[in-house]
């Protein structure tokens, strides 16, 4: 249950799940020196740092984390719904396999029980994204696959949820594909503060927009691979 | 013999994300008067910004329908209001969507997805239409004898419907429109102002109750004695006013209506509870479905992801059978009228003792013309016409439906 006290801020939300993939090849080392999973921490520092020098997206956003893999090895909430205004990012530990099944699972459930704490509390809300970052492939078994697959695409065409995949790296892409109607996208090196920066652009767009608005997201060229 | 009883006007400004963009004013309005003088037609229509027609469809609608309630205001004075009301509603907004196929000479009428805000008012009561997002509100004037337009009365309202998402709303030209199809009954007004979400942004505060400080002026210059275009360009000059840019920066328009023996207006709205109109009960149809997915088609403020990620449309209506989609239609339309004919018969048109406890408190008994039972919304239980909640019946939302708060820093 989120605990998040909406006295304070009654503007409308605009929730985002971050899927993130922390499972043990992102701790491979890339060109910079750095590992994978240092860059992708980089990155939601920026995002952190870019939300808060947008009045409106501070104050609309709102943020949770479910990570894949990691020193738990198992997918979990990494972070519950917390508000733009009392995020602060956190290093994350690369490790273990990749169940990003049982990941997107927990993150439309979150979705769901996110929204209900939202209507609860009176306060409306845009459609809820969800951004699934992975470099490798799922380990979960071939039907918890499927099934992930099979609510991800029913929540997608319920307008329960706007789905983002990114590939990184190593990604299998075509398996990725699977989760949304739109195509993923592959990260182009290691630009996790691009592609973070973007997204807090993003949301800030959505967090603006109004009914019947055409919502013109920004150019992912800086973060994106053309290439692919 | 015409013998005008109102005076109104209206507007429709361009909004400044529209100047900056260049795009055209995609909200319209039309006003039309009855050939009597007694009833006034009001209509304003939000075309979306994702649609490109929309400002041709929002025109089109805004004038054709306020004809064809001031075509059925013409038939009230031949015969009794009854179910026949609602039903001439409905077959006239199928026409104009049938009009809007034409148009598009397509059974795909999206590019034209606009939203409909509407009410025929009269001497003792009226109707209220209404189809997406932008609000309906008016009130009672005071004592009967009075000249001032007291904007401390109750008030009623008919609030905006989006979808679930605080960005999307619903339209007209939606397959599944006759779900969120409000047609209610009016009572006795003396004042009504309606309008698009771009007006409501500056009519009311936080999409929750009217705002004196805009609604003053506004109602002062339709009681004072000028011209039209005088009047048409107090609503213009309020809704173009540079701080309006702060609350919004949509397309806005305005319809606004006072009895013609006002003189003056004075009081605040107050912060309490109003009476909120009644809506055609919807939620039996909730669980109607219209497409192969069975979901609601909420049109949504389309992402346009740039490089290749785009958000698809939905694909259900196209995948339905032309005949499958004109059955659900005529079956939702069915229930629609059904719910809606039991509902005005037994709670309006056969309720003398609302009627006689309206006509008490207003003391103008002899002034409501036999016919006037179309303008009684108030249950016999509360002696108040315009006021209180007692026995009223609570807005039926879509069990996803959120209320709007206050958006302290909405753009």
């Amino acid at each position: 249950m989120s605990s998040i006290d909406y006295s304070g801020n009654p503007n409308q939300r605009t929730p985002c799940v971050l899927v993130l993939d922390a499972s043990g090849s992102m701790s491979s080392v890339t060109s910079s020196g750095r590992t994978r999973i240092e860059e992708l921490s980089a990155g939601i520092a920026a995002l952190e740092k870019e939300l808060r020098s947008d009045d409106t997206a501070l104050v609309r956003v709102q943020l949770a984390i479910v990570n894949v893999g990691g020193p738990s090895n198992d997918a979990d909430i990494m972070m519950d719904w917390t508000d733009a205004t009392e995020f602060h990012a956190f290093p994350l530990r690369a490790d273990g396999t990749t169940p990003l099944a049982k990941g997107v699972r927990i993150a439309l459930q979150m979705i769901e029980q996110g929204k209900q704490n939202l209507r609860a509390a009176g306060i409306s809300y845009t459609r809820p994204w969800m951004m699934v970052i992975s470099d490798g492939e799922p380990t979960d078994d071939a039907n918890d696959w499927a099934a992930a697959v099979s609510e991800c695409r029913a929540a997608e065409v319920g307008k329960r949820v706007e789905i983002f995949a990114i590939g990184v790296e190593g990604a299998n892409l075509s398996t990725l594909s699977q989760i949304s109607a739109k195509p993923p996208l592959m990260l182009s090196g290691m630009k996790f503060q691009e592609l973070f920066v973007w997204l807090s652009a993003s949301l800030s767009a959505a967090s603006r927009s109004r009914p019947g608005d055409s919502m013109q997201l920004p150019s992912t060229d800086p973060w994106r691979n053309v290439g692919l | 013999m015409k013998s005008p009883i109102w005076n109104f006007a209206s507007a429709s400004v361009r909004g400044a994300s529209h100047i900056a963009n260049g795009t055209t004013c995609q909200d319209s309005n039309a006003i039309r008067e009855s050939d009597d003088g007694l009833w006034v037609a009001m209509v304003a229509s939000d075309g979306a910004g994702t649609a490109n027609k929309s400002d041709v469809s929002s025109k089109f609608v805004a004038h054709e329908f306020a004809e064809a309630l001031v075509a059925i205001a013409s038939d009230l004075a031949k015969r009794p209001p009854g179910p026949w009301v609602t039903d001439a509603i409905i077959e006239h907004i199928v026409g104009m969507r049938k009009q809007l196929r034409s148009m598009a000479k397509s059974d795909d009428i999206s590019s034209f997805h606009c939203t409909l805000v509407a009410a025929l008012v009269g001497p003792s009561g009226g109707i209220t239409i209404h189809l997406g997002d932008g609000a309906v509100f008016g009130a009672q004037s005071g004592p009967t004898a009075s000249k001032a337009l007291d904007l401390s009365q109750d008030y009623l309202l008919s609030l905006p419907q989006n979808g679930e998402y605080a960005n999307e709303t619903v339209f007209m030209t939606e397959r599944d429109w006759v779900k969120h199809l409000r047609i209610e009954p009016l009572p006795a007004v003396d004042w009504l102002v309606l309008g698009t979400d771009g007006g409501m942004a500056l009519a009311m505060v936080g999409e929750k109750r009217p705002k004196s400080g805009f609604i003053k002026p506004v109602l002062e210059a339709l009681t004072l004695r000028c011209d039209q275009a005088t009047r048409d360009a107090a609503i213009h000059n309020s809704l173009s006013d540079k701080q309006a840019d702060r609350l919004t920066n949509d397309d806005k328009t305005l319809c606004a209506v006072v009895r013609s023996k006002l003189t003056h207006v004075e009081g605040a709205i107050q912060e309490r509870v109003p009476v909120t109109v009644v809506p055609v009960p919807t939620a039996s149809l909730a669980s109607l479905n219209f497409g192969s997915t069975g979901t609601p088609l909420f049109k949504q403020a389309d992402v346009n992801v740039p490089d290749g990620l785009i958000v698809p449309k939905s694909k259900s209506v196209m995948r339905m059978s032309v005949s499958r989609r004109e059955m659900a239609l005529l079956a939702s339309l069915l229930m629609v009228g059904v719910g809606a004919v039991i509902y005005l018969y037994l709670n309006l048109f056969k309720s003398p003792s609302a009627v006689v406890s309206v006509t008490k408190v207003r003391g103008v008994a002899e002034s409501i013309p036999a016919r006037s039972t179309i303008s009684v919304q108030v249950t016999a239980a509360t002696d108040k016409p315009l006021g209180g909640n007692e026995g009223t019946v609570k807005t039926e939302r879509d069990a996803d439906t959120v209320t709007t708060p206050d958006q302290t820093t909405k753009p």
